[in-house]
């Protein structure tokens, strides 16, 4: 694995004899947090990391699957990040089954005969939605193919099967003739039963590697009040925001003027500050979409996401951004924007290729009565 | 009228109170819904226009003008039901007479708008009282208030129909939004003033759309408490606007790409052996790079699109293929150009002056296509040069431009035989079954198993060399509060917004 420059000048530094626990101005928030401390002891930090230093570079680039490969501490950090951004598109699955289901039902031309009706209430059994699902039908299998289906992944979440094999056919589970064409239909249950293999992988590590290059900051952040016009509520949450960006200037600007030169490579060449922000944003959005304010959450989404590099997770930009981004713009109204956000994960996770169909099939079936509007 | 330097713009307007200001890279010379073909034309009408219905924040169909809609049971008809409390920007009362002017007018071939296939669902229109109109359709529909979007204009500001793109409604709009149009300025801007007879709260008192040309300048008016807002940010800019603390960024969806279309009417271009040998000739990823983020696509649709086919491959430059295409189509290869019948091939490419970025991209291909011994004269067009020779004439080899579609990403008028946008003239009749496939289709599944053929198909024939479709982020100005951004329209949410 190629080791990235900064990752090259972190390992220098641990060789470095920098001073340990210089006097640096605190600053509020961050002022005993895993920021402060790396800036205050880059020694610490190089030689922590050195341990497993590809693991914690590929957690801190947010590559996961790579930390998780690592093992030791990454790797438990890995299966937790794993099984929270699997638990967030499991989330986002079956709220497009059951918005698929309802939105068709709605519009009164439902086939009684299709498979649908059965795929969204198990999808939402499966997500605890239990009274949402008595609505629709539920129990056996209508096909041997779901039924095989189900098996395997009841074993697979009972630990006396693998997971691996799932992935690869997750997209089309089960078909049907339609009047015109086939339906196709992606697999309900996947996105949950990786999370709860991830879970299963993930363990309890010592405090700083329990916080390194995670969004929790000394003081944890809290919601604002919630708003009751979706547009009031993101503008309080994007407020929250410019306070952490406040408290994240401010602290910068005292560590960096105070630490030892490797200490403040450190803080610029790793990005740290960027991306604990993100981390933190995520965290918050993660906690908005519980609070069911999604537009709270899109708020804290797009404000952490980095420009720069839209489309690429790294450093700043995790899968689980990308995810809750996802999430909280279809429970914002906006199918088809939840679609740009998966777009980017769907190359290097292909996890989420049922998820992008059942998404794309709401997405149609949403406009199907609309006339389009296109400009130059 | 005339442009102001780019310094002067620097300058701080004598501000208002309540006054926001945001950039386009051209200001409309018109403002008439119907007439409308740009994105900025889109915008400004959506300040002063309303249709029956629009989105809530939610992207949900919500009544505007209208109160309600009754569906008659065979779905063959509705009776819409109009508000009562509405009044043009003039005063006058709206009725349900301009309801049924402005869908006769967009069906009339004479008025020769392109927004005429959004009505073409409806067989006609009769105003049963002054509030009430009912419509007849085509065929049944399921919901037709989702269709309902359309503006609608004031029957009394004009005469007979047709409607015509020089009546001098296009320069004195009178709408019923919730801005209405005070003045075209001396300096290209356009100012809007809160209507104040609009029946919810406005919470911004005047916008005003600013011509700034030069784009590299428009995320410095910013930066400079000039403007209030930018609909795009150049790449570029993203990084700076996004570490400043008196600005954030807002990504919104538009769904645009990019396309070097062929004129399949010109000879040889007509072969489409010819045109995917020429695409074969084109270096997508060079031409992109100078642009900025963004992604490549292999046909009509954004990767991200229901009805993308990512099955179809993303092509490559191949000039050894390019070139066996090119002499299996009477092509011969000279020493510096390819010439047919003993004459070099030279093409012509248009593009509009005001596409962002597009010179750089021109010039690019300008140099890559003489590298693989084709002669290319590109000609900039403005607004109405660019309306003429492509629009009506169809008169160029090659146009390089962009489409923006909304969410629905209808590409029916692009790629139908007989699509009022098809400005490439392509004509596959395949295609044509699918995309009547698709507009038919009460089936999801089956509208985007259509439309994803029918992307396949499109990425075969090539009647467009497919570009790219690039990311989309407004700024604004921290101050401008509680913003939600329509995907499309941008200022559907306007209203709500306040400044602090």
């Amino acid at each position: 694995m190629a080791i990235s420059a900064s990752w090259g000048l972190a390992l220098v530094l641990s060789g470095c004899t920098g001073s340990d626990e210089e006097s640096l101005p605190t600053g509020g928030a961050l002022s005993s947090s895993w920021l402060e401390r790396i800036v205050k002891n880059p020694d610490g930090f190089g030689t922590m990391i050195e341990a497993s230093r590809e693991g914690w570079s590929a957690l801190h680039r947010n590559d996961w699957r790579a930390a998780a490969e690592s093992g030791g501490d990454p790797a438990a950090r890995a299966h937790e990040e794993l099984a929270r951004f699997y638990r967030v598109l499991a989330g986002l699955d079956s709220e497009a089954w059951a918005r698929t289901g309802t939105t068709w039902k709605r519009r009164g031309d439902l086939p009684a005969s299709s498979l649908l009706p059965w795929l969204v209430g198990t999808a939402l059994s499966d997500a605890g939605r239990d009274e949402e699902a008595s609505m629709w039908p539920s129990g056996t299998a209508p096909t041997e193919g779901l039924a095989q289906r189900k098996r395997l992944h009841d074993e697979v979440r009972s630990g006396s099967a693998l997971a691996a094999g799932l992935v690869a056919g997750a997209r089309v589970v089960a078909s049907e003739t339609a009047a015109e064409g086939q339906r196709e239909f992606a697999d309900p249950w996947l996105l949950r039963t990786l999370a709860h293999t991830e879970d299963r992988l993930a363990s309890a590590v010592a405090p700083l590697e329990r916080d390194l290059f995670s969004g929790h900051l000394s003081e944890p952040r809290d919601l604002p009040t919630v708003a009751p016009d979706p547009a009031v509520d993101g503008d309080a949450c994007r407020a929250t925001v410019r306070d952490l960006d406040a408290d994240l200037d401010g602290w910068r600007a005292t560590a960096g003027s105070a630490a030892s030169p490797e200490g403040r490579q450190l803080l610029s060449e790793l990005r740290l500050v960027e991306g604990a922000r993100a981390r933190a944003l995520t965290d918050l959005a993660i906690a908005a979409l519980a609070a069911e304010r999604p537009s709270c959450a899109l708020a804290y989404g797009q404000m952490a996401i980095d420009y720069e590099s839209p489309r690429v997770v790294g450093v700043v930009n995790s899968p689980t951004l990308f995810a809750v981004v996802a999430s909280a713009q279809l429970h914002a109204g906006r199918t088809r924007e939840a679609l740009d956000a998966i777009e980017v994960l769907r190359t290097d996770w292909p996890e989420v290729a049922g998820l992008d169909e059942t998404l794309s099939t709401l997405v149609v079936l949403e406009g199907m009565d609309r006339s389009g509007d296109s400009r130059e | 009228m005339r442009a102001l330097s780019p310094l002067l713009l620097l300058l701080p307007l004598a501000a208002h109170a309540e006054n926001l200001r945001y950039a386009e890279d051209v200001a409309p010379a018109l403002i008439h819904p119907l007439y409308g073909s740009t994105m900025a034309e889109a915008r400004a009408n959506e300040l002063a226009f309303e249709g029956l219905y629009t989105d809530n924040v939610e992207l949900a169909t919500t009544p505007a003008l209208a109160l309600s809609t009754e569906l008659a049971a065979d779905k063959l008809s509705a009776l819409v039901t109009l508000r009562s409390d509405v009044h043009w920007h003039d005063g006058q009362p709206f009725t349900s007479a301009d309801v049924v002017f402005t869908i006769k007018a967009m069906l009339d071939r004479g008025t020769a708008s392109t927004e005429g296939g959004r009505v073409a669902w409806i067989r006609d229109a009769v105003a049963v009282d002054e509030h009430t109109v009912n419509l007849t359709f085509v065929r049944a529909e399921g919901r037709p208030e989702d269709k309902l979007y359309f503006k609608i204009l004031p029957k009394h500001a004009f005469g007979a129909l047709p409607l015509k793109r020089t009546d001098a409604f296009r320069t004195k709009p009178i709408g019923t939004g919730p801005w209405a149009l005070s003045q075209f300025n001396e300096d290209n801007s356009i100012t809007f003033n809160k209507w104040t007879s609009w029946r919810n709260p406005v919470g911004v008192d005047q916008i005003t759309l600013r011509e700034v040309a030069d784009k590299n300048y428009q995320a410095k008016l910013v930066l400079y408490e000039s403007l209030e807002a930018l609909v795009r940010v150049l790449p570029r800019d993203l990084a700076i606007l996004q570490n400043n603390r008196k600005v954030e960024l807002y990504p919104y969806q538009t769904n645009s790409w990019w396309y070097l279309g062929y004129n399949n009417k010109r000879p040889g271009l007509s072969n489409p052996a010819v045109r995917r040998a020429l695409s074969g000739l084109v270096d997508v990823d060079s031409l992109l790079a100078p642009v900025g983020t963004g992604a490549r696509i292999s046909g009509p649709f954004v990767p991200s699109s229901p009805y993308y086919n990512h099955d179809v491959a993303l092509p490559e430059p191949d000039a050894d293929a390019s070139e066996k295409a090119l002499t299996a189509a009477g092509y011969s290869r000279g020493e510096e150009t390819w010439t047919q019948g003993g004459k070099p091939v030279v093409l012509t490419a248009v593009a509009h002056q005001s596409l962002e970025s597009v010179q750089e991209v021109a010039i690019n291909l300008q140099s890559q296509l003489q590298t693989a011994g084709i002669r290319l004269e590109v000609q900039f067009l403005d607004e109405a040069a660019w309306k003429q020779r492509v629009w009506r004439d169809h008169d160029y080899d090659l146009m390089l431009s962009q489409w923006s579609f909304d969410r629905n990403e209808d590409i029916r008028e692009q790629f139908h035989t007989n699509g009022s946008r098809n400005f490439v003239s392509y004509s596959n009749p395949a295609v044509d079954a699918l995309l009547d496939k698709a507009r038919d289709s009460t089936d999801p599944y089956v509208r985007k198993a259509a439309l994803r053929d029918v992307h396949r198909l499109i990425a075969g024939d090539q009647p467009m060399c497919f570009l790219w479709t690039l990311d989309s982020y407004a700024a604004m100005a921290v101050k401008v509060r509680n913003v939600v951004v329509h995907p499309f329209y941008f200022f559907t949410f306007a209203p709500q917004w306040s400044m602090k």
